[in-house]
């Protein structure tokens, strides 16, 4: 039995290819995916609701919402509440500071390629950095900090 | 072309058809890779998958005229890797890519980018290029196209990205290495 798992870990290493896009631009960046493909950022958490297979009702019960309060927030244009995030975050077992980013609470780190349209750009001219700017940094520490402290707001009113 | 392909989660080979993209596989783009990549962002956040805008070169290669041609690599339905041709004094992959559950070490399908790869030198010896094709790559797929015998060709896009030559060699080589996948 070891042998043949031996085996099929083998096979797999040895099929593995790395990555192998190449293209006329270095992709779009999550900005400009977010912003280019879902009609709104609240889709996020139908979508997580879709991937892991979990009714309305089941995630407004986790998330101590009413259902009918939950399609408001999915539908609405508004941010979600941000005491919510981290909820959801644990809910779907997924990345807080992520999350936040892509519901709109924070700034998305800075791109390090220009956009897909703007092939045509000098180099010099697409190049704005992978690292967060400072100010960004200090709204997203901010933020995380409204949180945490919400977070032990909630815990203390329990 | 079909390609027999390996799916690791269920540890078996399928055949995977590479064919002309219709407008269904610009929505698949959409539908299944974007959400995918959100998703996987979401509880990863290092994964570092580049993704194009499939959805507008899938478009514009329907335009009449255009020198670009899409296609899926499709097992069953399910869209596991995209690629755009053009055809001028060489043939050039304009872009390349699996679909993103198939990318890293834990992907799910393997030998799609050894497919397209296959498929890519034999269009270009169909339409008597020898084989020969260049592109661009991403930093990240230098090494694939380094060990698969591709050469830099000492210049870059305006993006920056490296441009690599198949030499006819190159592209008999791979396609002895690989024949065995193509059925």
């Amino acid at each position: 039995m070891k042998k043949k798992n031996k085996e099929k870990v083998s096979t797999i290493k040895k099929d593995f290819e790395g990555p192998i896009e190449a293209g006329q631009t270095q992709g779009i960046s999550l900005q400009e995916v977010l912003d280019n493909y879902l009609d709104e950022r609240n889709v996020i958490l139908s979508l997580l609701r879709v991937y892991f297979d979990k009714s309305s009702t089941e995630v407004a019960s986790e998330l101590g919402i009413s259902k009918a309060d939950l399609e408001k927030i999915e539908k609405s244009k508004d941010l979600v509440p941000y005491q919510l995030v981290p909820k959801i975050a644990k809910l779907f077992d997924v990345d807080l500071k992520t999350l936040l980013m892509f519901l709109g609470h924070a700034n998305l780190p800075a791109s390090n390629h220009e956009s897909d349209d703007s092939s045509d750009f000098p180099l010099a001219a697409q190049y704005s950095g992978p690292e967060l700017t400072r100010q960004e940094k200090i709204d997203l520490q901010k933020l995380i900090a409204i949180i945490v402290e919400h977070k032990q707001m909630d815990k203390d009113t329990k | 072309m079909r390609f027999k392909t390996l799916d690791r989660v269920k540890d078996q080979e399928y055949e995977t058809q590479i064919i002309n993209v219709d407008s269904d596989a610009s929505n698949q783009f959409v539908q299944s890779w974007v959400a995918f990549y959100i998703m996987k962002i979401l509880r990863d956040p290092d994964f570092s998958y580049t993704l194009f805008k499939w959805d507008k070169i899938i478009k514009g290669s329907f335009v009449v005229g255009s020198k670009y041609q899409c296609y899926g690599a499709f097992t069953g339905k399910r869209l596991d890797g995209l690629l755009s041709l053009s055809l001028d004094d060489i043939l050039k992959i304009e872009f390349i890519a699996t679909a993103p559950w198939n990318y890293g070490e834990n992907g799910r399908v393997k030998r799609i980018g050894s497919a397209l790869i296959c498929f890519t030198i034999q269009m270009s010896q169909y339409c008597n290029r020898r084989g020969e094709f260049m592109l661009n790559a991403i930093p990240d797929a230098e090494k694939f196209y380094e060990r698969i015998g591709m050469q830099a060709t000492g210049n870059a896009n305006p993006s920056g990205l490296k441009e690599y030559h198949m030499s006819e060699t190159a592209a008999s080589s791979f396609i002895k290495e690989n024949g065995k996948y193509i059925i």
